[in-house]
């Protein structure tokens, strides 16, 4: 941030640089180091655990490189399909339910009943009822996805400073205004957060459609590792969903944040 | 004003009316159908329900959810003071948890069953990493956003490092690390849900893939639907947990 310390003393970029980037390239640097040397000290045999170097090595080589970019694709397709069903018609159900006290009494019982029932054990039922492939995948995904996105429009929109409102009316708005000029831009931090948690969830929900019914993607790459007991190509494909975790959750959603912040600037 | 009450009390009642019925005329309920019949399902979690079957599975399930929050709630509140005290560790550590949590928990499943075998190890070990990281960083943000200004004062007033860590900062973690543990909660129940529906030999998962394989439908709806109850209770014991500890805790 600044590079002048409490004290007021000039400090170097570069040295500033070393102490923030330090200590988490040491502890990396420090744990690949130390697991490779206790692997190979105890021999504890690369099927339990394997070494950095057996991972390193998995993901050089042509083969995994072009599985997993066909994985990588093949389950972001569902997560994405997923997400925009599942995240879309979330926040529509949201909205509705925040306008219409009828809609929000009516759906109600049915989202809390169904939020809690853990959701992944229908993973069986959408396998019966859809079969094998991207429908089933991305279907389970919209499921997963859908209710953390009714819920955050839900409690986004109905804590939009009431007195705005009245004193909006008071200025002759119309519900309409009201909503896109007052409502909306307020809520609109709390639904990208619910979206970011929808799409983390549609992840999760292509993964385990691929777990259970597998076809293609990541889910099914990490199925037939475990049943050849291939554990290093195992530990790589979770580096690589670890991966995509970040750069959906962290780098997608921080320019979805910006976008909205710019295009909804608060009046 | 009781007129509105009457209409929404009226339009619930009857929209739900009308899914039942459907529920109960539209699927066929012969060989072939993917749905059973609402009546199917009533019955199989009627006194003729096979009951031991269910609740052994419940039983199972929960245990490996609950042991599995314990082994992670221990380890997140440990890991997340660690971290939360000192910066340096905060600032190694920190980005790798977040990478971690990214990682959806249930893609170690298969990992875990090599590790742990079949039975309730595996899922055990499973829903410990599920439900560590909510714990870990909710401690973690805790510790470090407690008051510097009480801490100085305390130092000033020569308490040792035990005594503010017992008077002033552990306290202030009661309800981080609360708001944490609901979380992971849910999180056990689900991931323990995961692990045996990817392989195990007991539990909830296993018998609605076993249900599902014999083409017993409403048994496995009817197992969907414990599930939705027994969701709800999980809920509401959390909700009555939560009002007594925030009503224990001393107000500033």
């Amino acid at each position: 941030m600044s590079d002048v310390t409490t004290s007021g003393r000039r400090v170097s970029p570069l040295r500033n640089v070393v102490r923030l980037l330090g200590p988490p390239v040491a502890v990396g640097v420090g744990a690949v180091l130390l697991l490779q040397f206790v692997l190979a000290r105890f021999q504890i045999s690369g099927i339990i655990i394997p070494r950095p170097t057996e991972i390193f090595e998995v993901m050089r080589s042509e083969i995994f490189i072009e599985q997993i970019g066909l994985s990588v694709w093949q389950t972001w397709q569902a997560t994405l399909i997923g997400f925009a069903l599942g995240g879309g018609a979330g926040v529509l159900l949201g909205i509705g339910m925040n306008e219409s006290k009828l809609m929000r009494f009516v759906f109600y019982p049915y989202v809390v009943a169904f939020q809690s029932l853990p959701k992944i054990a229908l993973a069986p039922v959408f396998a019966l009822w859809l079969g094998f492939g991207l429908t089933m995948k991305f279907s389970f995904a919209a499921m997963l996805a859908f209710f953390p996105a009714v819920i955050a429009t839900l409690s986004a929109l109905s804590t939009v400073a009431t007195m705005r409102l009245e004193m909006a009316t008071a200025f002759g708005a119309r519900r309409g205004q009201l909503f896109m000029r007052i409502s909306l831009p307020s809520a609109v931090p709390g639904i990208v957060s619910g979206l970011e948690i929808s799409m983390a969830f549609a992840l999760i929900g292509a993964i385990v459609g691929e777990f259970i019914s597998p076809s293609s993607g990541l889910g099914q790459l990490l199925l037939t590792y475990s049943e050849s007991i291939n554990v290093a190509a195992e530990f790589a494909v979770l580096l690589v969903l670890m991966l995509l975790g970040v750069a959906q959750n962290k780098l997608l959603f921080g320019a979805v944040r910006l976008a909205a912040r710019r295009f909804f600037e608060p009046a | 004003m009781s007129v509105r009450v009457w209409l929404r009390w009226g339009v619930l009642l009857v929209t739900t009316a009308i899914l039942l019925l459907c529920w109960q005329t539209l699927p066929t309920g012969g060989p072939g159908s993917t749905l059973p019949k609402l009546d199917a399902v009533l019955a199989a979690l009627g006194p003729g329900g096979e009951w031991d079957v269910y609740l052994r599975a419940l039983r199972t399930t929960l245990i490996e959810a609950f042991a599995g929050l314990a082994i992670g709630f221990v380890a997140g509140v440990v890991f997340g003071v660690l971290l939360g005290e000192s910066p340096v560790l905060r600032r190694g550590f920190y980005p790798y948890a977040l990478a971690l949590q990214a990682l959806p928990p249930i893609a170690l499943a298969p990992i875990f069953v090599i590790w742990f075998g079949l039975g309730v190890e595996s899922k055990i070990g499973l829903v410990a990493a599920a439900t560590l990281f909510p714990i870990l960083v909710s401690t973690m943000t805790g510790v470090a956003q407690t008051d510097p200004v009480r801490i100085e004062m305390a130092t000033a007033f020569a308490a040792t490092k035990a005594q503010i860590r017992r008077k002033i900062i552990f306290p202030g973690l009661v309800v981080p690390i609360f708001s944490g543990l609901e979380i992971s909660i849910v999180l056990s129940f689900l991931a323990a849900i995961t692990g045996e529906l990817i392989s195990a030999n007991a539990g909830v998962g296993v018998i609605l893939e076993v249900y599902q394989r014999d083409y017993r439908l409403a048994e496995e709806f009817a197992v969907l639907m414990i599930l939705v109850v027994v969701g709800l209770l999980l809920a509401l014991v959390t909700r009555i947990a939560r009002r007594a500890v925030l009503e224990r805790m001393p107000h500033e």
